[in-house]
């Protein structure tokens, strides 16, 4: 477990102007490493108009960490965008189910199926 | 007042009087008179008719000669005419004389009344008149007449008596005076209660009239119903409030005169045509020194003109009497006049001449101008010192010029006025300056407060002493002492700021480097202090706890503390104190630590030591031997204490050279040792028990003879040791009352009862060293060293502390993790728990207040049955959630999940305050889910 906040790292794979993939190379979102996690990906979900989210990495995420991802939301939903996150793992979507929010975020296994879904809507 | 009323009257009344009853006396006298006069003429008419009544009846019988017989009826009609009748006697004659007939009356006094009596043979012969005739005696009056029948046959005579006739007549004499009498008495009582109305009036007039002028406002009553007296009395009136009014007039004007005259600054001189004093007003008196009565009546001249000056004053006054003209009247001069003292003295004058009563007076006005002379000889022998001072401060300012930067500002603070030595050091032109404020000049280097507390310095009018930076028109800074100066208004108001200004640029050069070198030198001496004076806390002491702290009182102390690892279950502190403080005393407590070091290295390693520990006092002896003559020569000596501790044995040998002894808490039963509480008191139910492990030896580098001795105290499992400096102890309070011993044993003791892990335990104790301070500077420094033995529930449990920040909290994940695992727990309870931990430790951190920047926040986890607890504990304000809100689970909202997830994620979640100060969140999962859940205890 890497718990150093300033080594927080996102990591985006641009796939054309209106699609970026950004992955967790940390294995916690919460509230020691949200600051540095909003300045990351602010300007990525600036420019883009569909973000996959890939949560493969994250072991824990906490109510700060949760209230990040939904500012993230947010910001797409107002600009039309889409934000959909993948490879959830079980600690993050319990905490998810907890809070009701698996209704809110649109939630897929791989980024295949995100992007299936995505084109078939 | 009396007798001029009786006067008054008399006057009046008495006259009127007098005149009115002589009127009516006369009036009734002449009535009486008149009245008697009628009366007799009566009388007398009466007789003569009788008379010739008389006669006519005697004539018949006469006539018939026959007299003798007829003389009966003759004589009863006399008879009827004299008792009717005044008739004293009726006589009839024959023409010779003969009596015929003669009847008298007579009074009877045994009868009281008239009789009449014929008188017979009367032989008195008679002389008859020529015809008739009347005569009169004093007593009588008598009427004859001539009885004719053809010729004279005799004569009658009737006589009356005179003496009724003067009967009646005194009797109407008589009345006549009653009646004048009774009318005089009658009129005078009439005159004088008709004059009343005029004499009352008139007397309170004349009394009125007598005052008028002394009672003002007084009104006489008008009361008379007589018009004239009252017209009177209304005139009386107006004229007394006519003259009331004047009176007033008159007399305030009086008064004014005499104020204007006595409070007259200057010397007011009245004097007649002959030159003498009538009027000499205080100022005058004041001035000349002669009283009003010294002088009246003297000749001025005599009084207040110098000899020399007198003769050509009496000439003046004889010109003007014989010309009537004046070179003094109506003008202003100055003039020589002469005191009592004899002191000539320089006077303003001025003369005015007047008529009163006829008489010609001369008014004299003047002024003593002696001071305002000698004011005008000053003033020009001002002007020219002003002068001499002003070419001074020429001189002066040039001077200061070449010295200070100068500058005034207006009351707004704008630069009205810069010297060439401020243009010159700041960059600015003078017009540049003109009407800026110096925040022109700001250089950043001082804070707002710093420029308002000088503002307000001087906008109270007070002057300011100060140093500031400013910065030049090319950015640079440069540094000035400064003395500011208000120029104040009469009322105390600044209207100008003068402010004197020094370059100090190059000595706050060399103090900046000064400080930055003594702070490089403070932050080399912490650097020293943290790495070899505060020794690391060992690791792998099993579920032994330490915590540590020292606080400087200079930034750099004496204080250190070292730990020496010996096994899992044996270590050894060394905790000391040197005397004095800062860099020179933390090398001195390096140098014995490392002594210490070595001492102990050299002992271990020594071939005699057959693998077993050197005692405390044979380290102790040893570190005595190398240092005690160095402190000696260096003036210093060091207290110190090693404890070494055995967890096996749960023993502790200690060595106390002069160190404060350390406090030894024990959970429960006291143990089985004789030391206790340096005030000998036995711990009551309340408190834990509590020993102090004193020793009996001086600090090393006291005695080179001193020898050192070991101690062995035992302890129960889960006691507390506490080695610490007196500068704890001896810290002070604002009435410089010391903390004391007592203090610091029940804070340890009210912490270790609630099992208060030790870096929280140093933490209530350094808050309340900090409250019972208040604002006192710390004294000497502090420096504490806390170890928990291990309790017996101490292997089924895991403590730690992790810093006061949210980047910090991976540290409670992992540990949970592991001890979740170890203890079996299921993979969603441990992860839900892990979560319910978190956000409750972020809850902490983010509303509670920690006491100090280095706070810590400890963590417990233990066993309990089937479940898991994990205490959170930490000195700050506590957290307790009063409510517990549904969370917005539309998404529009980033936070208020925290509390929701806590209570969903874990069994149990208790929030508690185990002391004052002290909180605790204490959250239960089970290890399966689904399990009975059990009764947890609940911390008060």
């Amino acid at each position: 477990m890497n718990t150093n906040a300033n080594a927080m790292q996102i990591e985006v794979i641009q796939v054309d102007p209106q699609r970026a993939i950004i992955s967790f190379k940390q294995d916690s979102l919460d509230a020691g490493n949200i600051k540095e996690f909003r300045e990351q990906i602010t300007p990525w979900l600036n420019s883009s108009q569909i973000v996959y989210l890939d949560m493969s990495q994250l072991n824990f995420v906490d109510s700060s960490g949760l209230g990040a991802l939904l500012s993230c939301l947010r910001s797409m939903n107002n600009k039309n965008g889409q934000l959909r996150l993948f490879g959830v793992n079980k600690p993050v979507l319990a905490l998810f189910e907890l809070v009701r929010m698996h209704r809110i975020f649109s939630i897929y296994t791989s980024l295949g199926e995100a992007e299936r879904e995505r084109q078939a809507a | 007042m009396f007798k001029k009323i009786i006067r008054w009257q008399c006057s009046l009344w008495l006259t009127i009087s007098l005149v009115t009853n002589a009127i009516i006396i006369l009036g009734f006298c002449g009535f009486g008179i008149y009245t008697a006069r009628q009366q007799a003429q009566l009388v007398q008419q009466e007789i003569v008719q009788i008379t010739r009544a008389v006669t006519v009846n005697v004539s018949a019988a006469i006539t018939n000669e026959i007299v003798e017989g007829r003389l009966a009826n003759i004589e009863a009609f006399l008879l009827h005419q004299a008792t009717v009748q005044h008739i004293d006697s009726i006589l009839v004659t024959n023409a010779q004389g003969k009596v015929l007939s003669h009847v008298q009356t007579q009074f009877d006094e045994s009868n009281q009344k008239k009789i009449v009596k014929p008188i017979y043979n009367n032989p008195k012969q008679f002389v008859l008149p020529n015809g008739s005739q009347e005569y009169f005696t004093p007593k009588k009056y008598s009427y004859s007449l001539e009885i004719l029948r053809g010729a004279r046959i005799g004569m009658v005579e009737v006589s009356g008596s005179l003496a009724d006739l003067d009967l009646i007549r005194q009797q109407i004499y008589l009345d006549t005076m009653w009646a004048s009498l009774i009318a005089a008495c009658m009129s005078s009582l009439l005159i004088y209660f008709g004059l009343r109305q005029i004499t009352k009036p008139l007397s309170r007039a004349t009394d009125f009239a007598g005052a008028l002028g002394t009672q003002r406002g007084t009104q006489l009553r008008i009361d008379s119903r007589i018009s004239e007296v009252k017209k009177l009395l209304r005139a009386l009136n107006d004229m007394s409030h006519d003259m009331g009014q004047q009176h007033a007039l008159l007399k305030d004007s009086e008064v004014r005169k005499t104020a204007i005259l006595q409070a007259a600054l200057d010397c007011v001189i009245t004097i007649d045509d002959k030159g003498n004093i009538i009027d000499f007003n205080p100022a005058a008196q004041a001035c000349f020194g002669y009283t009003l009565d010294e002088v009246r009546g003297k000749e001025m001249a005599d009084v207040i003109i110098p000899e020399h000056m007198r003769a050509a004053h009496r000439h003046g006054m004889a010109r003007f009497k014989s010309t009537g003209e004046s070179n003094v009247l109506g003008k202003r001069m100055e003039l020589t006049a002469i005191r009592r003292s004899g002191e000539e003295f320089p006077v303003e004058l001025a003369i005015i001449a007047f008529i009163g009563n006829g008489q010609r007076y001369f008014c004299g006005y003047l002024r003593d101008i002696s001071m305002k002379k000698a004011m005008e000889a000053e003033s020009a022998w001002s002007a020219k010192a002003l002068m001499q001072i002003m070419r001074e401060r020429e001189y002066q300012k040039f001077a200061l010029d070449q010295h200070s930067i100068v500058s005034i500002c207006d009351a707004k603070g704008r630069i009205t006025y810069a010297n060439q030595k401020f243009t010159d050091i700041s960059g600015y032109s003078s017009e540049q300056l003109l009407l800026e404020t110096h925040a022109l000049l700001k250089s950043g280097v001082h804070d707002a407060y710093f420029y308002r507390e000088m503002w307000q310095t001087i906008v109270a009018g007070e002057v300011w002493h100060g140093q500031f930076a400013n910065q030049r028109q090319d950015g640079g800074l440069y540094w000035v002492a400064a003395t500011i100066v208000p120029w104040l208004d009469d009322d105390g108001h600044p209207t100008q700021y003068v402010a004197i200004q020094t370059d100090i640029t190059a000595q706050k050069t060399i103090e900046h480097a000064l400080e930055d070198s003594r702070q490089r030198e403070l932050e080399t001496g912490y650097a020293i202090q943290k790495s070899l004076l505060w020794g690391e806390i060992p690791a792998d002491l099993g579920h032994t706890l330490i915590a540590t702290y020292s606080e400087a009182s200079q930034g750099v102390d004496g204080d250190f503390f070292g730990f020496t690892r010996f096994s899992d279950s044996c270590f050894e502190i060394l905790v000391g104190d040197v005397m004095g403080k800062g860099v020179p005393a933390a090398m001195i407590g390096a140098a014995v630590k490392n002594c210490y070091s070595q001492i102990l290295v050299q002992q271990l390693v020594q071939p005699t030591s057959s693998h077993t520990l050197p005692s405390t006092a044979c380290i102790i002896n040893a570190l005595h031997q190398e240092m005690t003559e160095r402190l000696i020569s260096l003036n210093s000596f060091v207290t110190l204490a090693l404890y070494r501790v055995d967890l096996q044995q749960q023993t502790i040998h200690y060595v106390n050279a002069g160190h404060t002894p350390a406090m030894l808490v024990s959970s429960k039963a006291t143990p089985p040792f004789a030391n206790t509480l340096a005030n000998n008191k036995q711990p009551d139910l309340q408190t834990l028990p509590l020993q102090t492990l004193t020793g009996d030896n001086l600090p090393i580098g006291v005695m080179p003879a001193e020898v050192y001795h070991e101690h062995c105290v035992s302890f129960a499992p889960g006691a507390m040791l506490l080695a610490y400096s007196d500068g704890i102890t001896e810290t002070r309070d604002l009435l410089r009352t010391e903390f004391g011993d007592t203090r610091l044993a029940q804070c340890l003791q009210e912490s270790h009862q609630v099992k208060l892990p030790p870096s929280q335990t140093l933490l209530r104790l350094r808050r309340e060293l900090r409250q019972f301070a208040g604002n006192s500077k710390l004294l000497d420094d502090q420096t504490a060293v806390l170890v928990a033995f291990p309790s017996a529930d101490s292997p089924s449990s895991e403590a730690f502390d992790m810093h006061w920040d949210l980047q910090a909290l991976g540290m409670l994940r992992k540990k949970i993790y592991a001890f979740a695992n170890a203890a079996g727990m299921q993979e969603e309870n441990r992860d839900a728990l892990i979560l319910g931990c978190f956000e409750s430790a972020t809850n902490i951190i983010r509303h509670s207040n920690r006491p100090f920047a280095d706070s810590s926040l400890s963590c417990k986890i233990k066993r309990l049955g089937k479940a898991i607890e994990v205490e959170l504990l930490y000195v700050g304000s506590a957290f307790m959630p009063s409510t517990n809100p549904e969370p917005d689970f539309s998404g529009d909202s980033d936070g208020g999940f925290g509390l929701f997830i806590i209570e969903q994620a874990v069994e149990h979640v208790i929030y508690s305050t185990p002391l004052t100060g002290v909180g605790s969140i204490r959250l239960i999962q089970l290890l399966v889910a689904g399990e009975k859940v059990q009764k947890f205890p609940v911390c008060a």
